[in-house]
């Protein structure tokens, strides 16, 4: 029965029949694969919770994504990545108290025909690097443009704001014609919320 | 409590014209989310299997199921499981297909579960268990449903991740252990979730454990209650303090009675476990609260300072025996 744990952690999680159902239980402890079944589908779910809510009410937001996974599918992938975007940190430490975020969640890779979220402080500025002769453009819901200065400063009111790396040298004509065309990879900047929620001193006596 | 999968936003007209309309207004999220679901399916198993043969079988499927979203005459959201009666639908690529593979004028009824439609056989007997190792799957798997439905998604994951090669073991699996899922955690805070998911399975499993006193009444309230799935996975104390406002002063007073709930526990549970049993299912059942509980079980409570805890657990017979060998 190959895979089939597959389907009854989903039916479990989804709510489903499984969900109540003593033997699916069973078979999710007494079978292998279990955990990795779960843990797989759980951080699926939560992704796709995380990318519905993004682009709620976006629909550029959700075309632009649309496009680039397309496009990455039908096109030739080059042989390097499409870069990264990090935050600056001399940027941070007038922006960010004492729960600092660790480093890791200031940079995101991103691949290929993926789209990354990088939840930012206002006033902070994203630093776009290409790995390859890419062309990096902005977009926002009220407009779009090329940005050859790689670099954007985040206001209030802006985000999300999409930093489209493109794998052409064109920088002129219509972005969504090049992201049809071209393969290409987005970071999505988001505002990053300052609470201090509880756990926080978890985090930090875990970390 | 909501879980992951209702965490999506609800479709609220489920008429033909209300669904139209969402397609026009919003296919483009919608498109977005079975683009996804489409794709990590077909990461696995093949979408030509479902007639999607195109060039672009994924964006075939997602046109596919979103006319067909549209234009189906009637669905019943009532027989729809709870985390698809929104947007959830969308990046449930399972339904989709069980949709395209299934007889034309269905019934609404049988169609509208995966397992009736793609005859996922649940309930198989473990095959070579033993009656004593099937009662205890039986058991196990009771006590996991129940710490599901009191905590959260993640808790499962992190229990059937720390109990994977307990369990190879048991139930006699050849194949090793699956290496963990990279999602990012150092291993040392894997390691306290995975410690803090054995103990709460542990207060589950051993009934009569957790009583009414107020520290153990707040151990219920805040570890034993459903929660939002995101670390610490606990009903916030301060949230639990305005439910007892009447009984005690604060957050702060709830923080401390759920650690003294905790510890008193720790205790309670070796008591239990200070005399291993021979009988055989005494013996299972020991042994899974015997490997909940460790010296990192109480920094994972964060409750390793109180005094006499450590003591006890350090005290705890092995579970082979060579007690006096060490």
């Amino acid at each position: 029965m190959p895979n089939d744990i597959d389907d009854v952690v989903e039916e479990i999680l989804v709510g489903g029949p499984a969900a109540e159902d003593h033997a699916a239980w069973k078979r999710l402890v007494a079978e292998p694969g279990g955990a990795s079944a779960w843990a797989t589908a759980v951080a699926r779910q939560k992704r796709q919770a995380s990318v519905a809510s993004l682009v709620s009410g976006r629909p550029w937001l959700a075309k632009a994504m649309l496009l680039v996974r397309r496009a990455a599918r039908r096109l030739a992938r080059p042989a390097f990545a499409p870069g990264s975007a990090a935050i600056r940190s001399h940027m941070l430490d007038a922006t960010l108290g004492p729960a600092q975020p660790s480093s890791d969640e200031l940079t995101v890779c991103v691949d290929w025909g993926g789209s990354e979220a990088l939840a930012v402080p206002l006033g902070a500025t994203v630093a776009v690097t290409t790995d390859g002769p890419s062309a990096v453009w902005w977009m926002t819901s009220r407009g779009r443009g090329p940005l050859p200065t790689k670099a954007w400063k985040l206001e209030l009111g802006e985000a999300p704001v999409v930093l489209a790396i493109v794998q052409s040298d064109d920088a002129g004509g219509d972005l969504d014609d090049l992201l049809t065309r071209h393969v290409a990879a987005l970071v999505v900047l988001t505002e990053r919320q300052q609470t201090l929620a509880e756990g926080d001193d978890e985090a930090i006596r875990e970390s | 409590m909501k879980r992951n999968a209702e965490d999506f936003e609800a479709i609220v007209d489920w008429s033909p014209e209300g669904r139209r309309r969402l397609v026009e207004e919003r296919g483009l999220e919608i498109r977005l989310l079975l683009d996804q679901a489409f794709s990590d399916y077909a990461d696995q198993r093949e979408l030509g299997w479902y007639g999607f043969r195109d060039r672009d079988p994924v964006a075939e499927a997602v046109e596919w199921a979103l006319e067909r979203f549209a234009t189906i005459p009637e669905v019943d959201p009532a027989k729809l499981a709870r985390g698809l009666r929104g947007f959830g639908l969308f990046v449930c690529a399972k339904w989709w297909l069980a949709q395209k593979v299934g007889k034309i004028g269905y019934q609404a009824r049988s169609a509208l579960t995966i397992s009736d439609i793609r005859g996922i056989e649940v309930g198989a007997e473990v095959d070579s268990a033993a009656p004593i190792l099937d009662g205890f799957a039986q058991r196990l798997s009771g006590t996991l449903k129940e710490l599901r439905d009191r905590t959260c998604d993640d808790l499962v994951g992190f229990w059937l991740e720390a109990t994977e090669p307990w369990r190879r073991d048991w139930f006699g699996w050849r194949e090793s252990a699956a290496s963990s899922v990279g999602d990012g955690l150092s291993s040392k805070t894997r390691s306290f979730r995975a410690h803090d998911a054995t103990f709460r399975f542990a207060l589950l499993f051993r009934d009569g454990l957790v009583d009414q006193s107020p520290p153990h009444e707040v151990v219920t309230a805040t570890m034993l209650s459903p929660c939002a799935n995101e670390a610490p996975y606990r009903v916030p104390d301060r949230e639990v303090a305005k439910v007892m406002a009447a009984r005690v002063s604060g957050p702060r007073e709830v923080g401390q009675l759920r650690k003294a709930g905790t510890a008193a526990l720790v205790l309670g549970l070796c008591a239990l476990l200070a005399r291993r049993p021979e009988e055989p299912v005494a013996h299972l059942e020991w042994t899974i609260l015997r490997r909940s509980i460790s010296p990192t079980t109480l920094h994972a409570l964060d409750i390793e300072g109180t005094p006499g805890l450590g003591e006890a657990v350090t005290a705890l017979p092995s579970e082979t025996g060579d007690d006096h060998a060490k």
